[in-house]
């Protein structure tokens, strides 16, 4: 067997039986129909299939919300599917391998000396988070935002290429066209008002970079901030100026971000809380137990930020840190955009969970990495002494 | 960098208690599935069959009027609940292909008010039979099928009567209307709490 494919076959094997797992779950929770905002898609549906329909009408109604993505993933369904909404929770499906296929293959970077069965059964508990349950949200809008996040993440694996020093040879062009590609695509189609988390993410990404390295000067990555810049522009003016935002809901909610900071806190504790409890575990019990939850989290991602500077992980890999930020660039966003006060478990709302699965996948991340080199070292300490 | 057992250990733990989050997640939603399900079949039988809610617009989180207007599109393109298989899967609970509303139970008793609703591939007919109970002297039934009057009129206790009705191709709605109703375990008939007016056979051709 090529020695490529033998590497990907833990991923597989890992992969399998999770996704089986998800398509019964899909299958024994949803039933096919609409309900709630789903219905906002009927006429344009209906249009599309009477043919009298033009691509404008995607761009012309959904708000901050509902983007050209929806739209696209709704006539996909209704023209092949016959709009079964249970295509949703699948279309999550190949958007979670995905980023299940991006953590493997840096773990084949990373661990690259590991046996293939160990790489597997690393690789088993990050494709598990990658999948859980803790971050279903299926309504038709969900799958939309669901494709921005994985496209996020793709965007910023191959931004990541750029930061690999190891290699004297210039980098390729292809991963900064596809970055060019993907981000506009990303922003205007896909990710919306969730923007700040993939911005965010960049962002972090970079400055650790810099900080961490020394190295501040990056053409290409100057490039793509550029762009980010103007989606980022772009989709504000579409969102406060032609759209949605009529009631200044964002203006107030700057002012209560900074208004109300112990609220601002536990908005993030709530929402750190939520990446590995959806609301709905406890839902009889008092809230608060996600407020311990998300503060012995939060002590904990603390920890794994300095373990991965003081064991050099940012050598091999920035994405756990992209993960990390993500959630918290989306925390932020919602804090903001939804102009809250006093009212920090909203975070904790059904279709924010998978936004926040990420920030516990960047944990996991380095702990195992930690394991692994601990016991690496353990094991050549063992043969230094023989 | 050199690693101490301790932080060894806090590593693993904090895996553990990760994981151990992650898994009472998991099972808890795993299980909330069926309540899901339910929750998501009454939003589907709200959208086929508005006539058994009091407001099936609320259960559908919608607004009446475009639920009624989105209703039309959806039926006439067969997309979602109204396609092929979304009718099959909405029948495919009940062993005779008729769901029927909470006032009309499963062994045919109906109380003051039930409806039911089945699919046709074609259009064909459908007969009835019904019978009052001894213990409601005299009742006014009115049956209708598709909002169409199959029956009306007043029956005596004791009484079976058979009629048909005209089944469309798609989804037919079976509404049942009775003046009285009993509860027999009040009377000391029998046991039996449930409400009781008519009971109403459905012979599908």
């Amino acid at each position: 067997m090529n020695v490529n494919l033998r590497r990907w076959l833990p991923f597989f094997v890992v992969l399998t039986p999770i996704v089986i797992l998800l398509i019964w779950y899909v299958y024994r929770t949803w039933t096919n129909t609409i309900f709630l905002a789903d219905f906002l898609f009927v006429p344009l549906v209906g249009d599309f299939l009477n043919g009298n329909w033009s691509p404008i009408f995607l761009f012309s109604r959904f708000g901050e919300h509902l983007l050209v993505g929806t739209g696209i993933l709704d006539l996909f369904a209704a023209k092949y599917f016959a709009w079964d909404n249970r295509i949703f929770p699948l279309m999550f499906i190949p958007a979670y391998a995905l980023t299940a296929a991006i953590i493997y293959s840096e773990c084949l970077k990373i661990f690259d000396k590991l046996r293939s069965i160990i790489l597997g059964i690393i690789f088993l508990p990050l494709c598990f988070l990658c999948f859980s349950l803790v971050a279903q949200t299926w309504v038709g809008m969900s799958t939309q935002f669901e494709w921005g996040l994985t496209i996020g993440f793709l965007i910023a694996w191959f931004l990541q290429r750029d930061f690999d020093t190891s290699s004297d040879s210039p980098q390729p062009r292809w991963p900064l066209i596809a970055i060019l590609i993907l981000v506009p695509i990303n922003f205007l189609v896909f990710t919306g008002s969730y923007f700040p988390g993939v911005v965010f993410g960049l962002g972090v990404m970079y400055l650790s970079r810099a900080l961490l390295t020394g190295k501040w000067r990056a053409p290409r990555i100057f490039l793509v901030a550029v762009e980010v810049v103007i989606c980022a522009l772009l989709y504000c003016y579409y969102v406060f100026i032609l759209q949605a935002d009529k009631n200044g809901a964002a203006m107030r909610g700057i002012f209560h971000y900074f208004a109300d900071p112990v609220g601002t806190i536990m908005f993030y504790v709530y929402g750190i809380g939520g990446s590995v409890m959806d609301q709905h575990t406890f839902e009889s019990v008092e809230p608060s137990i996600y407020l311990i939850i998300g503060s012995i989290l939060g002590i904990i991602s603390l920890v794994a930020l300095w373990l991965f500077i003081k064991t050099e992980m940012y050598r091999k890999t920035y994405l756990p840190i992209y993960c990390m930020s993500y959630t918290l660039g989306i925390i932020t966003a919602v804090r903001v955009g939804r102009g809250l006060f006093g009212d920090p478990i909203w975070i904790l709302n059904d279709w924010y969970s998978f936004h926040l699965s990420f920030f516990v996948i960047g944990v996991v991340w380095i702990l195992l990495y930690v394991l692994v080199d601990a016991y690496t070292q353990t094991q050549r300490g063992a043969i230094d002494e023989v | 960098m050199k690693y101490s057992s301790s932080l060894v250990v806090f590593v693993i733990v904090s895996l553990v208690f990760i994981f151990a989050c992650e898994g009472i997640a998991n099972v808890a939603q795993w299980q909330r599935g069926l309540a899901i399900h339910a929750w998501t079949e009454e939003k589907r039988n709200a959208l086929l069959f508005p006539q058994f809610f009091d407001n099936a617009s609320e259960v559908l989180l919608w607004p009446e009027d475009q639920v009624a207007k989105d209703r039309k599109i959806l039926e006439h393109h067969a997309l979602s609940s109204f396609s092929p298989q979304g009718l099959t899967d909405a029948f495919a609970d009940s062993p005779d292909g008729i769901i029927r509303s909470s006032g009309w139970y499963g062994d045919n008793w109906i109380g003051h008010q039930g409806y039911a609703a089945f699919n046709a591939e074609s259009e064909s007919n459908v007969s009835f039979e019904g019978y009052v109970p001894e213990f409601i002297p005299n009742n006014h039934i009115v049956v209708q099928l598709n909002d169409e009057v199959v029956f009306a009129g007043n029956l005596t206790g004791g009484a079976s009567i058979s009629f048909a009705g005209p089944v469309r191709k798609g989804i037919n709605v079976i509404n049942v209307t009775c003046e009285k109703e009993v509860i027999p375990s009040k009377l000391g008939i029998n046991p039996d709490l449930r409400p009781l007016a008519f009971r109403l056979s459905i012979h599908r051709t």
